[in-house]
């Protein structure tokens, strides 16, 4: 079977991206769908759902999850600084 | 003919107008700026460019051709130490340097046999070929010496031996880097292999001569050492007073934690200069702007740049900022940093016309004062040719020598910095953190300076507390900076000789943004750890923080994107083949075997395509 003549804009070598693989855990894959839900349907940037941790998404919108996931993950630290003894900040 | 290329190292090393900025830094250095040369005036903390005067000219020359670098200069630039570097010269320089009149070339030979750059096996079959006259069949060494290990291994050590010069060429040759897999064709090819097995593994001479020579040697240190009684001699003859000559005056030797004291003072400076802290060159105590050489190191490393963000109109007198390499750089040990600016030295001499004889010269005797111990002195005439003692004021600026009189000659005392420049290398693969937790002297020093009633500068000891508190014992601005680069700045408490700092995510997570990495900042801790926690069984940093600083970087790669370019395979035997010729350039990011879609990098993804279509071509057109 010869190759296909539909690859003919490929028969040069050159290659064009399909999108960028999202690799995470399942919690923030979860995250990342919700992300994906809230959007209007134009909007939307999963291209793919691959398996629990994977996806193909639209290259724009990685700022934005980047953003947002950093947010998200902000929202969960608790820290206290413990000042344990006498304060000896004299200011 | 000495002089001629004497003066061309030194035009590549600083400024022509001011070639005799060798020796101690400190004093000299400001009455040099006062009294005459306007290039030490400007350097300040503009760029040294700025001077576009002649004597700028020659650095910027010898800068721009550093970067016009041939292969092999450019593989040696990149060593991490100094074995990987003597590993990646050819056998060639190699021999020449087994053959420097002694002690050079004998401590060099012991020192590449003591290394990890051989396998044990290899050195077995060194020492033994030594032993025996130095010429022996490649098939007995193979099949009587080593049995047990296997062949390969025995083929392995045997090419070992000749990279780095100490067999004759057999024809099994390999620089680093590239496979072993032609080891496995040569051991099962039977016809070659016969061919090998005949021939006979020869020591050089060179090497076989060194060896010899050390073997033979009484003494472990390369040169004689000054002996007290030497100096007792001196003074009973009443040398001291002899000084009014204009030369300076004889001093007692300089005690360990003098010598000690010393490296860190001359390394602050350079640090001090690196984070910009406002300490450097005030007059009182401070430390001194490191000399202009230094700087312009600095800056060709890349641990320097010129401020991106300056406004003005004349860009080269931008102030020069610390870049993020240059962060890294900071939290290194002494060692690390050492090294890298002696490899500098090394690259500067690269297209130096005598630059082999010169860089053979340095490498003996960087690996001599490896061989040294601490504490013990050297007269300069020991040293006899007129580049060695070039040499040996140029590492006395980098920390690694101590230079004074004693007993009316002048001596050279190598610190624990250039002895552990040989030794500490020879562990680099172990990944050992605390390089300077293991040098007794360092510990002393550090010690004595605690419990010093006035705090001096340079010391920095380091107690980390399970609630994240770290208390930092230093009175010096550049540890407070370089600990601020990770600690919560804002919540800071101090005392005269104490500061308590405390690791929260976000001072970690801002150090990450500058490219500090966690196992960076681990290792500062670890190094300067307190010297009472290395008593006990504590561990150095506790547990629950290590675990925490990881995690707070494991978090930074929660999620990952990839720019991909998927390939839909039409069958399984395709979607195998694509997938092992993908995962074998690492180009593969996800596949899929009951859909047979592949995901791939797109960086690679042309070669990958270029070979979908040759596996097609060959598999459906037949």
């Amino acid at each position: 079977m010869p190759p296909k003549s539909t690859k003919s804009n490929q028969s040069t070598g050159v290659t064009s991206p399909s999108g960028y693989l999202l690799t995470c855990d399942p919690p923030m894959k979860q995250f990342i769908i919700n992300l994906n839900d809230k959007k209007s349907a134009d909007k939307k940037f999963i291209l793919e759902d691959l398996d629990a941790t994977h996806l193909l998404i639209k290259g724009d919108v990685r700022d934005e999850i980047t953003r947002k996931v950093d947010e998200w993950m902000d929202e969960n630290v608790f820290s206290t600084i413990e000042r344990v003894g006498e304060n000896l900040d004299t200011s | 003919m000495h002089q001629n290329w004497e003066q061309k190292i030194s035009s590549y090393f600083s400024c022509s107008q001011v070639q005799n900025v060798l020796v101690m830094p400190a004093p000299s250095k400001r009455k040099r700026a006062g009294d005459a040369s306007s290039t030490a005036s400007k350097v300040g903390r503009s760029s040294a460019d700025s001077s576009a005067s002649s004597a700028a000219n020659t650095a910027t020359q010898a800068a721009s051709e550093l970067t016009k670098i041939d292969p092999q200069e450019e593989l040696l630039s990149t060593s991490k130490s100094l074995f990987e570097y003597l590993e990646r010269l050819p056998p060639g320089t190699l021999r020449s340097i087994y053959n420097l009149p002694p002690p050079g070339g004998a401590t060099v030979a012991a020192a590449v046999l003591r290394s990890s750059s051989l396998t044990d096996i290899a050195r077995q079959c060194a020492l033994r070929l030594v032993a025996c006259g130095g010429k022996f069949k490649v098939g007995s060494i193979v099949e009587k010496w080593i049995q047990r290990h296997g062949q390969r291994d025995a083929l392995l050590a045997l090419r070992r031996l000749e990279s780095m010069g100490i067999l004759e060429p057999l024809g099994l040759a390999n620089r680093p880097g590239q496979g072993n897999d032609d080891i496995d064709d040569e051991a099962n090819d039977s016809e070659k292999r016969a061919k090998l097995m005949a021939k006979i593994a020869c020591l050089t001479p060179e090497f076989k001569g060194a060896m010899k020579l050390h073997l033979s040697t009484m003494s472990s240190s390369p040169w004689p050492t000054i002996a007290r009684e030497q100096i007792e001699e001196f003074k009973k003859s009443g040398g001291g007073a002899k000084s009014d000559g204009g030369e300076k005056e004889s001093r007692d030797p300089p005690a360990p934690y003098e010598l000690e004291l010393y490296t860190q003072s001359s390394w602050d400076s350079v640090l001090h200069f690196l984070v910009g802290s406002d300490e450097a060159g005030k007059d009182k105590g401070g430390v001194e702007e490191p000399p202009e050489v230094m700087i312009q190191f600095l800056t060709r490393i890349g641990l320097m740049q010129e401020d991106p963000d300056y406004n003005g109109a004349d860009r080269s007198r931008a102030p020069l900022v610390i870049t993020s390499k240059g962060y890294e750089f900071m939290l290194r040990d002494t060692n690390a940093q050492v090294w890298q600016f002696v490899l500098q030295y090394l690259n500067s001499l690269a297209h130096h016309n005598m630059k082999d004889a010169i860089r053979m010269e340095a490498l003996s005797f960087l690996i001599c004062l490896g061989s040294c111990r601490v504490g013990e002195g050297y007269f300069n005439s020991v040293l006899q040719s007129k580049s060695a003692r070039i040499l040996m004021k140029d590492l006395a600026r980098f920390g690694l020598l101590f230079v004074c009189r004693v007993a009316g000659k002048k001596a050279f005392y190598p610190t624990r910095v250039a002895v552990n420049l040989v030794a500490s290398n020879e562990k680099e693969g172990s990944r050992q953190t605390d390089a300077i937790g293991q040098s007794v002297a360092a510990t002393r020093s550090l010690e004595e300076s605690l419990s010093a009633p006035v705090p001096s500068r340079s010391h920095l000891a380091v107690v980390v507390q399970t609630n994240f508190q770290v208390v930092a014992y230093t009175t010096s601005k550049l540890h407070i900076s370089t600990l601020a680069l990770f600690c919560d700045v804002e919540s800071y408490r101090r005392l005269p000789n104490v500061i308590f700092f405390h690791i929260t995510r976000d001072s970690i997570r801002s150090a990450f943004r500058l490219g500090v990495k966690a196992d960076q900042i681990l290792r500062f801790l670890h190094v300067h750890a307190h010297p009472m926690l290395r008593n006990g069984d504590h561990q150095l940093v506790p547990s629950n923080v290590t675990d925490q600083i990881l995690l707070w970087d494991r978090e930074r790669r929660r999620v990952v994107m990839d720019e991909v370019w998927a390939h839909q395979c039409r069958d399984s035997s395709e979607f195998a083949a694509v997938g092992q010729y993908a995962s074998d350039l690492d180009a593969l990011a996800w596949g899929n075997a009951h859909t047979n879609k592949l995901y791939v990098h797109f960086g690679k993804s042309e070669m990958v395509y270029a070979y979908i279509r040759k596996w097609r071509t060959k598999h459906y057109n037949s």
